[in-house]
């Protein structure tokens, strides 16, 4: 436990770390068109977009959420809570791949659809990818308040608050540069924490022997379950929806399309293959958290576990802890920031608003924008706190993913997806799965028998609407669409910044 | 899973975050935060990746999705 006075000081500190950060590179990338603000120009190397990319996909919820899986479901825990968050990094290389081909320096992947569609199903995709990336700020800050919060007695609002402060001028500042090279040093600290902070806890804990025989011990008839890698019996609770949900949202994440367009073209997909298989990895060490907190603390609740078997940390490294929690919580949060200020420059402003817009007007409504959205994140935060809990928004993020996923990837690669079948595809399964979700919860009142299905079925049922109408309405009016019509000249592809000032639409 | 089994698998993870690490860190510290000077000498974007380099990439993932399996295999 820290007190107050030593929480408002590591979150000066971190503050102070992360705005000289950014200025550095503001003045360093010259962060001053939408090119370099929304994608970092398309020229970044593949080491820092990677760390950007894996810091991205570990959320500061996963240090409560591996060490609560194992605590439900033993070592299988690892690859359930896991399995998701990389199955995002593998499929999305097709897309990917398919993207940089037709729009080799794009700068949202949301612009396709008013290419390949018209601006009907463009304005689904936006509502789409909109209200995912605000449910990602607002799913990692809701973590932050309370694990900050909780550890140093200061009010989860105003820790949340001072984030989100923070978080907005630094995106402001540099962009996709600044959130880049920020998470840089997020990334490190994390690396700290899981080689050096989790063996520490290990070894207070009496070492991998001392915790493999503790563990056998409180879980009694349990064990032989709990030190199984194929204990299957919480799958359809734990890993199914999530694996349906979480598992393709790095398809629609605009956050993950701003790195594989800021990536040099020629490393695209081994940037999203390290950086997949890096998120196992660090994730696979929250889990020894996991297997400490069933071997000291049998009786605490799964939930509980994290917070429980961190307090055997000496005090210094519980501070230490805590900035490198902030530091994870960052590079989520400024990442999907400033996916919301790419979005609302490039896909509402400049594509619905204004399309005669220069290049200096998307780039000042992009920082307006960066900040704007930082306080609509802490406002839906703070409403999130009291009447949502952590997995609904998780499923919530999951239903959005599962409605664009498969109706995308036919635009991509099948010539006679038409619009209408895209829109259809799109927006009936949303209606359909926030129904279903709702009936779930007992929000909106359904038959019975929908009532009580499972929660991976509903993500499945998303994906089958969604590819399913996209695909008949298809083939009932089929669209014959020419993809060299749309396939880009790399020199004025970003649609942005010429250097005569003009624009290539 | 025994504890030998269950010590390695802690010894692994270290082992795998590490060189992940590693790795990682030696890309930034040897290429630095942009490609300038690649850029430059290509005239514009630099051209999409081969295939073979795909399928490379596509080889890691499958290696890494085989040690998934072994891994629930032996660890069952």
């Amino acid at each position: 436990m820290v007190d107050q006075i030593g929480g408002f000081g590591l979150l000066a500190f971190w503050a102070v770390l992360m705005l000289a950060l950014s200025y550095f590179v503001y003045r360093r990338q010259g962060v001053d068109n939408t090119s370099e603000f929304i994608t970092a120009g398309g020229r970044a190397q593949v080491g820092l977009t990677t760390a950007s990319f894996a810091v991205t996909w570990m959320w500061a919820g996963d240090i409560l959420g591996v060490p609560q899986y194992v605590g439900i479901t033993g070592v299988a825990g690892v690859w359930m809570y896991a399995a998701p968050a990389v199955l995002s990094s593998f499929v999305v290389i097709p897309f990917a791949l398919r993207m940089r081909e037709l729009f080799p320096q794009g700068l949202t992947y949301s612009e396709y659809f008013i290419e390949r569609f018209d601006k009907r199903a463009h304005l689904a995709v936006i509502f789409v990818i909109l209200y995912t990336m605000v449910l990602g700020g607002v799913i990692q800050l809701f973590v932050g308040g309370a694990v900050i919060g909780g550890l140093t007695g200061i009010s989860p609002n105003v820790v949340m608050a001072v984030l989100m402060g923070v978080i907005g001028l630094y995106i402001l500042l540099g962009g996709l540069w600044g959130s880049m090279t920020t998470d840089l040093v997020q990334f490190v600290s994390a690396l700290v924490l899981t080689l050096a902070f989790v063996p520490l806890l290990l070894f207070e804990a009496g070492g991998p022997s001392g915790v493999y025989e503790n563990m056998v011990a409180n879980l009694g008839g349990d064990a032989p379950a709990f030190l199984s890698m194929a204990n299957l019996n919480a799958i359809e609770g734990l890993f199914l929806p999530y694996a349906l949900g979480l598992g393709v949202w790095g398809v629609v994440s605009l956050a993950t399309w701003q790195r594989v367009f800021a990536v040099r073209r020629d490393k695209t997909s081994r940037f999203l293959t390290v950086g997949g298989i890096g998120v196992f990895t660090t994730i696979a060490m929250y889990s020894v958290i996991g297997f400490v907190g069933l071997a000291a603390f049998p009786e605490v609740a799964p939930g509980n576990l994290s917070v429980e078997a961190l307090g055997l940390m000496p005090d210094w490294a519980t501070v230490v802890f805590l900035l490198v929690a902030l530091m994870v919580l960052g590079s989520s949060v400024d990442s999907y920031l400033t996916a919301i200020a790419s979005l609302t420059s490039r896909d509402i402003y400049y594509r619905h608003v204004n399309t005669d817009a220069s290049d200096d007007q998307q780039l000042l409504i992009a920082r307006v924008a960066s900040i704007g959205f930082a306080a609509v994140i802490f406002g839906a935060t703070v409403f999130a706190v009291g009447s949502i809990s952590f997995v609904q928004l998780l499923l919530i993020g999951g239903i959005g993913a599962s409605a664009i996923v498969g109706p995308f990837a036919l635009s991509l690669f099948w010539h006679k997806t038409s619009s209408n079948g895209f829109v259809a595809g799109v927006l009936v399964s949303q209606v359909v799965t926030a129904v279903l979700l709702a009936g779930s919860y007992g929000v909106v009142s359904v038959p019975a028998a929908l009532a009580s299905i499972k929660l991976w079925e509903i993500m499945a049922v998303g994906h089958v609407v969604s590819t399913g109408l996209a695909a008949l309405a298809s083939l009932a009016s089929p669209d014959d669409f020419q993809f060299d019509s749309i396939a880009q000249d790399p020199a004025v592809a970003d649609g942005g910044a010429r250097t005569d000032g003009g624009e290539e639409r | 899973m025994g504890e030998g089994l269950f010590t390695g698998m802690i010894a692994l993870f270290w082992v795998a975050e590490f060189a992940f690490g590693a790795l990682v860190l030696y890309w930034f510290l040897t290429q630095g935060f942009d490609s300038d000077a690649a850029t430059a000498a290509s005239g514009g974007p630099l051209p999409l990746e081969e295939s073979g380099y795909t399928l490379r990439s596509l080889a890691l993932w499958g290696l890494f999705f085989g040690a998934i399996v072994l891994g629930i295999v032996i660890g069952a």
